[in-house]
Parts: C-alpha cells; sequence; structure tokens
C-alpha cells in the first residue's frame, strides 16, 4: 500500500506509529528541540518585556518635578541608612572572618549578586514560575547564572534557578510545590519542613509547613515570621520566606502543620536578584 | 512547502505567546488563563490530515517548549484530539462561528484536565486548590469564547493570502 494511501485509510495508525515513534527519540535529541523552540520563541518575549520597560520609563517621565524631587530626597535619606548598614556589615563580616580563623570554622558560602528584569509571570494553575533576563551568556563571569541559584527580591526569597538558557533563566517559584526548603521561626533555630502552594485565586500566594515543633503558637493576630534555615546549602540562612498564620497538630500528635502566606509582592514582581555561589565546591 | 502547516503553527505560535502575555498580568491577581484548545479548531474542521497532523504535532511542541511539562506531551495530545476530530468531522456541522469555538471548548477542558498527568499528579494537586482550578478553567473558557472568532478568522486570512480557501480545503475528495 503506498504511504499517501495508507496515512488516508489509517488516521490512527498515523498516530501511533507517531506516538511509537516519538517515545523512542533519544532524550537528547528532545532536549535539544526543546531549548531550539524557547530560544526560537525567547526575542518575542524580550521584545513584550523591554515594551514594558518603556512604557514604565515613559509613565515616570511625566512625573512632575516636585514629585522628583520628593523621590531623590527619600532616597538620599536611604542611602545614608545604607552607608551605615554597609559600614556595620563590614566590621561584622571581619569580625566574623577573625572568629572563623581563630576557631578554625568552615567559613559561610559567599555569593555574588546578579540583578535581573522578569520577562514573564506565568502564574498557572499547576505550576509558578518566571522568566528571568539572565542566563548563561549575559548572568556574568564562569558561565552565567548556574542551575539551582537561589532568586531572592526585597521580600525574601522568590525560587530556584531551573532551567538557564542562553540569555535568560527560569525560576521556580516559593509558590510552586516543587519547590522544598528548610525553614525556621525568625529566633528560633529548630528546622521544619516548607513547601510551596497550594495558591488559591484572587489572593497572596501561600505555603505550607511541616513538622514545626509544638511549642510554637501562632494565630492569625499573631502571626510568626519564617526564614530559611541555610540547611540543604542552597539557600544562605535567615532569608525571610513568609508568615505562619495557622499551626495545627499533626495526627501523630509529635509535629504540627500549617499555612504560611507569602509576601503579597510576589505577585507582582518585576525585578530580582540571583545569588550566584562563588565557591560552588562548598555547597 | 505546503504553506498550510506553516500558516496554522506561525499562528498558534502567536496565540500561545499571547497567552503568556495575559498570563503576566494576570499574574498579580493571581489567576491565569489556558488557551492550547484554540490551537485546534482550524486544522481539526477544515484542513487535510497530513498538514492537519504536522501542524499540531508541531504547534504542541510550541506550546511544551516553554512548559514544566515533559517534552512533546501536549505535540502527543493534540496529535490525537486532531486525529479523533478529523475521524468524526464529516459527521459535525462546520458552518459558522459555534462549531470551531464549541470544538476549542471541548478541547481546552481536556487539554487542561489532563495537565496535572502530564505533571505528576501529587505535585499538581499540591499546586492549587479546587477554587483555583475552577476559576482557572472559568476564564480560559470565557477566553476562548471571546477570541475564538477573531483567531479562525486570522488564520482563515493568512491562508488565504497563501492562496488556500478553507472552505475548499476540506471537501476536495481523497484529499490527504
Amino acid at each position: 500500500m503506498p504511504p499517501l494511501q495508507f496515512i488516508r485509510q489509517r488516521p490512527f495508525a498515523v498516530l501511533a506509529v507517531v506516538f511509537v515513534l516519538w517515545l523512542l527519540v533519544p532524550v537528547a535529541a528532545k532536549r535539544f528541540m526543546q531549548v531550539s523552540l524557547f530560544e526560537f520563541g525567547a526575542p518575542a518575549e524580550f521584545a513584550a518585556s523591554y515594551a514594558r520597560d518603556l512604557q514604565q520609563y515613559w509613565s515616570l517621565r511625566t512625573r512632575s518635578t516636585n514629585e522628583l524631587l520628593q523621590t531623590a530626597r527619600d532616597l538620599a535619606n536611604l542611602n545614608a541608612s545604607y552607608e551605615v548598614r554597609i559600614r556595620e556589615n563590614e566590621t561584622l563580616r571581619e569580625q566574623v572572618q577573625r572568629l572563623e580563623d581563630v576557631l578554625h570554622l568552615p567559613s559561610n558560602i559567599e555569593y555574588r549578586t546578579e540583578i535581573a528584569r522578569v520577562v514573564r509571570r506565568d502564574f498557572g494553575t499547576w505550576s509558578q514560575r518566571l522568566i528571568i533576563r539572565k542566563g548563561r551568556n549575559n548572568g556574568g563571569p564562569n558561565g552565567g547564572i548556574p542551575v539551582g541559584a537561589p532568586v531572592i527580591f526585597t521580600g525574601g526569597v522568590v525560587g530556584r534557578v531551573t532551567e538557564v538558557y542562553a540569555f535568560s533563566s527560569v525560576v521556580d517559584l516559593v509558590s510552586s510545590p516543587t519547590l522544598r526548603v528548610a525553614a525556621m521561626v525568625e529566633g528560633d533555630s529548630r528546622p521544619f519542613s516548607f513547601q510551596g502552594g497550594p495558591n488559591p485565586p484572587f489572593t497572596q500566594a501561600r505555603g505550607s509547613v511541616e513538622f514545626v515543633p509544638l511549642d510554637i503558637y501562632v494565630s492569625p493576630a499573631t502571626p510568626k515570621r519564617i526564614v530559611t534555615a541555610g540547611l540543604g546549602g542552597v539557600f544562605p540562612p535567615g532569608l525571610v520566606l513568609g508568615y505562619i498564620q495557622e499551626l495545627e497538630l499533626d495526627t501523630n500528635g509529635l509535629f504540627k502543620s500549617g499555612t504560611v502566606l507569602l509576601d503579597p509582592r510576589l505577585n507582582e514582581i518585576h525585578e530580582v536578584a540571583v545569588l550566584v555561589s562563588l565557591n560552588p565546591e562548598q555547597q | 512547502m505546503d504553506p498550510r502547516w506553516i500558516v496554522i503553527v506561525l499562528a498558534n505560535g502567536l496565540l500561545i505567546f499571547l497567552g503568556g502575555q495575559f498570563n503576566h498580568y494576570l499574574a498579580h491577581l493571581p489567576v491565569s488563563m489556558f488557551l492550547g484548545g484554540l490551537c485546534l479548531p482550524v486544522a481539526g474542521l477544515w484542513l487535510r490530515f497530513r498538514p492537519g497532523f504536522i501542524a499540531m504535532f508541531l504547534s504542541g511542541l510550541l506550546l511544551d517548549a516553554a512548559r514544566p511539562v515533559p517534552f512533546g506531551s501536549s505535540a502527543l495530545l493534540l496529535s490525537a484530539l486532531f486525529t479523533c476530530w478529523h475521524s468524526v468531522r464529516t459527521r459535525l456541522p462546520r458552518d459558522g462561528v459555534a462549531p470551531p469555538v464549541i470544538g476549542a471548548l471541548l478541547a481546552n477542558v481536556a487539554l487542561f484536565l489532563v495537565q496535572p498527568l502530564l505533571l505528576g499528579p501529587s505535585a499538581a494537586l499540591a499546586s492549587a486548590t479546587s477554587g483555583r482550578v475552577l476559576t482557572d478553567l472559568l476564564c480560559s473558557q470565557v477566553a476562548i469564547v471571546l477570541l475564538g472568532p477573531w483567531f479562525c478568522a486570522l488564520q482563515e486570512q493568512a491562508l488565504l493570502l497563501r492562496g488556500v480557501n478553507l472552505a475548499e480545503e476540506a471537501r476536495i475528495p481523497g484529499a490527504l
């Protein structure tokens, strides 16, 4: 039977053949196709992202001079307070270094910060991701942004880099259930497990905590801030994850579990900082 | 090279891009919409089997490129839906706006609800509440009703520019 006649008479057989052939395609070839198609679509996403930046620029240009002067004054105050903080930070850093040398402690992982604009927010039903405008070729020295790098913003943890392309990267958000991290209540050193989701509509993103010690009490009126514990080597300690609003006793009675409210600004994020480890072998 | 599948793939690429932009702006609510079902109706109702199948497979690959599902899963799903639709289309009405929109709505529900299976049911179901699933599905369906007629007309006109008349396309006897 000629192939064209076969296609006409047996569409479901063609489908089955294509299905089997696709399963037989090597993973490397599929990965190559996926990366190629992502890069094929990337310029359009970038163009839209730059157009938004331009739109923001022109909207800022409409602000009055008085408003700009007021903003500049506020920024000058903020800069002055940051100058003081930077000096304090340097002194503390030197002190930590001295103590590490004296006590022969392993030194903390150091990071460089790579600031990146958000190309697209994808807070889908089944997964929450961001695409950022920094990748392998424009994310700094030594191969740019690495897979697994933590991503933060002014409100705390944003997520973790899961895919890196030539000029962009994909970040799995902290609200996504694919992200699990060791957390602790601020001021308490006992770690427990944090996981993103489930996310309801028309409200801020959420996460959940498990294995919380029994003596931690919270209520919607007195929520507790949770931060990263620094275990696992991905996220440095002390980064804000969110606020525990309610805790319930687990069925085994040994721990508590509950809901975490994440920063509401996570849904409107424009710019993030990727923490790239300076000593990857330490991780 | 056959212009039919190229035009359909490019139009579906535009739809995927626009869907991404809608979701970017809807993220602050946060609500999202899925428009994958709209890739199907023009090919399913009017295109011959071979260009339609190629167009659906490539559109599925485009759809998968920026999503965390196994690469090629949407391509196989769209191809399967297209094959089913193509095999029964002679018994379905094809004139007017309603048939492609209703077809897209049904395809979209199927594609949307199969996502958790592709992502891994435990991770996907931990991601959203039932309220979020219903809201997103409702938003997606409303978007398809609003965008469907425009998108079908866009593909029809783009094909006409390349010399392909959809009204005659599906009625050629023995066409592949």
